[in-house]
């Protein structure tokens, strides 16, 4: 085994390890489990660093195991997957910060930092897997590592949710597992390939439209296309580390990016039209898109209006594929990264809000920027990102979908996108309003003694930071290993290479 | 002579260092930083900003170095009269617009045209903030004006890249090539320079400096009209921005008259959201506003059916839908 193959399995492990000792850990050990995060965290992003380096010149990163007859346990760091795991160290790496800052003092922080690690992994998994059995197997760790995560209060309000997130997620595992079980039995394979491997099957149009829909409903559930999304709102009665993973790091982005592998590496993108399921997958996402901005409006508490923003923003993702064409496939895989680091900024400011102040509810933050000018400035870098505005890396995603749709003949997408903007004005200009613009109803809470920011330092920094990500990732998006350069290389080597 | 043509965007890189000047050079410093575009009227080249947005530039030429040299001592002269007893904030606000505003007026494709404008825009409402002024009551509205006009822009934009050959990053000539002088380009020329024109509307704005000072993205709008279609575009540009600034004259008061009983509704129904009526027989408090309405309509319809069982059945019917519908 060569240190291409040990490459993938180091990533693997540099959240696995610490993730299994902190569970043993005693819960004083404090400084011990931060040390072993935030070292597992920093040797990720190096070693995913190194891949990255070494994908962008051709080198190839895979290893695999032998699992049952004929399948094989697979890794593999190609461009799309090296996009997902660059994206998860990154987010994971802040994340890290901002938990141990956020869960000071709370109960069983050892347990939640254990599945935390162990929910990184599973995404990692995901990201790297070279065929459908082992993203499964990943799949189901994400599912069953994130459970903990979302009744981490063990409030009977967080256990129901729970619950629903594990009978919703299992309900797609199922689903997953069938699909991929009829898939093995139709194409005797399950390995990912680019441009997929069913074009040219022998198997009825219908069989395969069958599967397919069972791939992504399987799939579907965790990036919350309606109507399987009734976990998500209901789920962010987690903590906001939790809510930020959830919905820019592991969970969704985890289905979003089922749905990209199982379109371009299993059925072919012009395979998958030619049969016609990925008109079905257009309608569905663009009714997601709208729906889910719709549902946004109505919510007062601002975790569940990022919720519902999620339900509708992750469907860019499936439409970009949806919509055939090298530019919305650049405008959706690249809006996987960006709505992860404007997403992740959102819910930090959300659970700074909450933690700093006791805030909750969207009609309770008049006047907080005053109060919380930085957190509320990332709030809406994040925000007018989510909109579209020009220079934020929302912009560049909406850019290439809108000219992809265009370059495609499908004109009703661009109504989509323009209608879904719209409505993301909608429901965060006024939470801008309130924050900017409107007199708090009365005298904040004091600071904390010897307080020298507007929150703790180590709940401030990630959110600035990641704010900062959103402008640069849309002003100097055409650098070399921005996220929209690597997604045109993902674009080109993968899915439309002659 | 590519250097000179940086001086555009001095401001723009100088903003971000201004809270970490010491408080005496906060006066002078500002001043300076905006003063050193006028350079750009050396005639400069074409600069090459492949790193900017998807790959930028500038195009050569005087008119838009005189109008970046003649925003210079405008944005100098509001620096210099905010003095030093104000924060750092609302000066870096400024040199960020002016900066932005600059590469608007140079720029050769429309995504930086596009950011530039934007960007100018909220760095102004910014600057307006800063100065820790109350609110103007039609703020708001402008708001919304100014964000329909940039979602507008957008998609006119879109279709000026396909009319271009799907150009990634349409050039500014290439637009102008392809539908010189047209309906679409007057009016894109409208949507990204004259919707700044909502800035004049502010309540906020009432002495002469700062009044200058938001009309000053007016100055683009012919500027822009002749680069994408000549004089008749700029005759064009200039009508349309006419009509889309009284339109907005017109709609921001509306907007004002409209929004506080809408906002004061919303309070109500937001602090009923809070009150026991707003709970569910499960004890869970209501997240949503108890209001009527389509949103509203969605969720209750959610929360009747939104059991995971009764998803997986709307799932499956959704999934033989499809299928008979892709086979058929």
């Amino acid at each position: 085994m060569n240190e291409h193959a040990l490459l993938p399995l180091a990533v693997l492990a540099s959240s696995l390890l610490p993730g299994l000792v902190i569970f043993f850990l005693p819960e004083r050990a404090v400084r011990l489990r931060s040390a072993l995060n935030l070292a597992g965290a920093t040797a990720k992003l190096l070693l995913v660093g190194v891949m990255l380096w070494g994908v962008s010149r051709g080198v190839s990163y895979a290893v695999s195991f032998p699992l049952l007859p004929g399948i094989a346990f697979s890794l593999r760091a190609d461009s799309l997957a090296l996009l997902f795991v660059t994206l998860s160290a990154q987010l994971w790496f802040l994340t890290t910060i901002y938990a141990i800052g956020y869960l000071e003092n709370s109960p069983n922080r050892a347990r939640f930092f254990g599945f935390f690690s162990l929910c990184v992994t599973a995404t990692v998994g995901v990201a790297m897997a070279g065929n459908l059995l082992t993203f499964l197997l990943f799949y189901e760790l994400l599912t069953l590592s994130t459970y903990p995560l979302v009744a981490h209060r063990e409030t009977p309000v967080a256990r129901a949710a729970g619950n629903r997130y594990l009978a919703y997620t299992i309900g797609g595992g199922a689903a997953l597992l069938l699909g991929t079980a009829w898939l093995y039995a139709v194409a005797g394979t399950l390995t990912f390939t680019p441009r997929g491997f069913l074009d040219g099957s022998d198997a009825p149009a219908a069989v395969l439209a069958a599967i397919f829909f069972l791939l992504v409903a399987g799939v579907g559930v965790k990036a919350a296309l309606v109507p399987l999304h009734g976990w998500l709102p209901r789920a962010m009665v987690a903590p906001a580390p939790v809510s930020a993973l959830l919905h820019a790091v592991a969970v969704v982005k985890a289905g979003a990016f089922g749905i990209i592998r199982i379109v371009y590496d299993v059925f072919g993108v012009e395979y998958a039209a030619e049969l016609g399921v990925i008109d079905a997958l257009a309608a569905v996402a663009a009714f997601t898109i709208i729906y889910g901005s719709l549902r946004a409006l109505a919510q007062d508490d601002l975790k569940r209006r990022l919720a519902f923003s999620t339900v509708s923003q992750v469907s860019y993702i499936a439409l970009g594929v949806a919509i055939v064409g090298p530019l919305a496939s650049i405008g959706g895989i690249v809006h996987l990264v960006h709505q992860g680091l404007m997403k992740i900024t959102l819910f930090f400011c959300a659970g700074n809000y909450a933690e700093t102040l006791g805030l909750h509810k969207v009609s309770e933050l008049d006047g907080v920027g005053r109060r919380m000018p930085l957190t509320t400035a990332a709030f809406t870098v994040a925000a007018l990102g989510m909109i579209g505005l020009p220079p934020m890396a929302g912009f560049i995603s909406k850019w290439y979908l809108g000219l992809g749709a265009l370059e495609a003949g499908d004109t009703w997408a661009v109504v989509v996108l323009a209608g879904s903007s719209a409505l993301n004005a909608a429901y965060f200009l006024p939470v801008l309003h309130r924050a900017w613009f409107r007199a708090p109803a009365g005298p904040w809470p004091p600071p904390a003694v010897g307080a020298r920011a507007e929150t703790a330092l180590a709940l401030l920094v990630p959110p600035v930071i990641t704010a900062l990500l959103v402008i640069l990732a849309g002003l100097f998006a055409a650098v070399p290993y921005s996220p929209q350069e690597w997604a045109t290389l993902v674009v080109r080597r993968e899915f439309y290479a002659p | 002579m590519k250097l000179a043509m940086l001086f555009a965007f001095v401001p723009l890189l100088v903003a971000p260092l201004l809270p970490l000047v010491p408080a005496g050079g906060r006066r002078w410093l500002p001043p300076l930083a905006a003063l050193l575009p006028v350079a750009a009227l050396v005639p400069a080249g074409a600069l090459d900003l492949s790193w900017v947005m998807l790959g930028a530039g500038t195009i050569p030429g005087m008119p838009g170095a005189v109008a970046v040299a003649l925003l210079a001592p405008c944005f100098a002269l509001a620096l210099w009269r905010r003095g030093d007893g104000k924060g750092p904030g609302g000066s870096a606000c400024l040199l960020l617009a002016q900066g932005a505003l600059g590469a608007a007026l140079v720029a050769s494709d429309l995504l930086l045209l596009l950011a530039g404008f934007t960007l100018a825009t909220y760095s102004l409402l910014a600057a307006r903030l800063g100065d820790g002024a109350g609110a103007p009551g039609r703020l708001p509205a402008v708001i919304a004006v100014l964000v329909l006009g940039d979602l507008a822009a957008f998609e006119l934009a879109l279709l000026l890249a396909k009319a271009t050959g799907n150009a990634v990053v349409p050039t500014v000539a290439g637009a102008a090539g392809a539908l010189s002088a047209s309906p679409v380009v007057a009016a894109f020329a409208a949507l990204s320079a004259g919707s700044r024109g909502a800035l004049l509307l502010l309540a906020g704005y009432r002495s002469a400096a700062a009044l200058l000072l938001a009309a000053l993205p007016l100055l683009a709008v012919p500027l822009l009209g002749w680069r994408l279609g000549g004089a008749h575009a700029a005759v064009a540009a200039v009508v349309a921005v006419a009509a889309f600034a009284l339109l907005a004259a017109g709609l921001a008061p509306l907007l004002s008259r409209l929004l506080p009983p809408l906002v004061a509704k919303l309070t109500a129904w937001e602090a009923s959201a809070f009150g026991l009526p707003a709970r569910r027989a499960g004890g869970e408090p209501s997240a949503e506003h108890p209001r009527r309405g389509l949103a509203s309509g969605l969720g209750a319809l959610e929360l009747a059916v939104g059991s995971w069982r009764t998803a997986l059945a709307a799932t499956v019917l959704l999934a033989l839908l499809l299928l008979a519908a892709t086979l058929r």
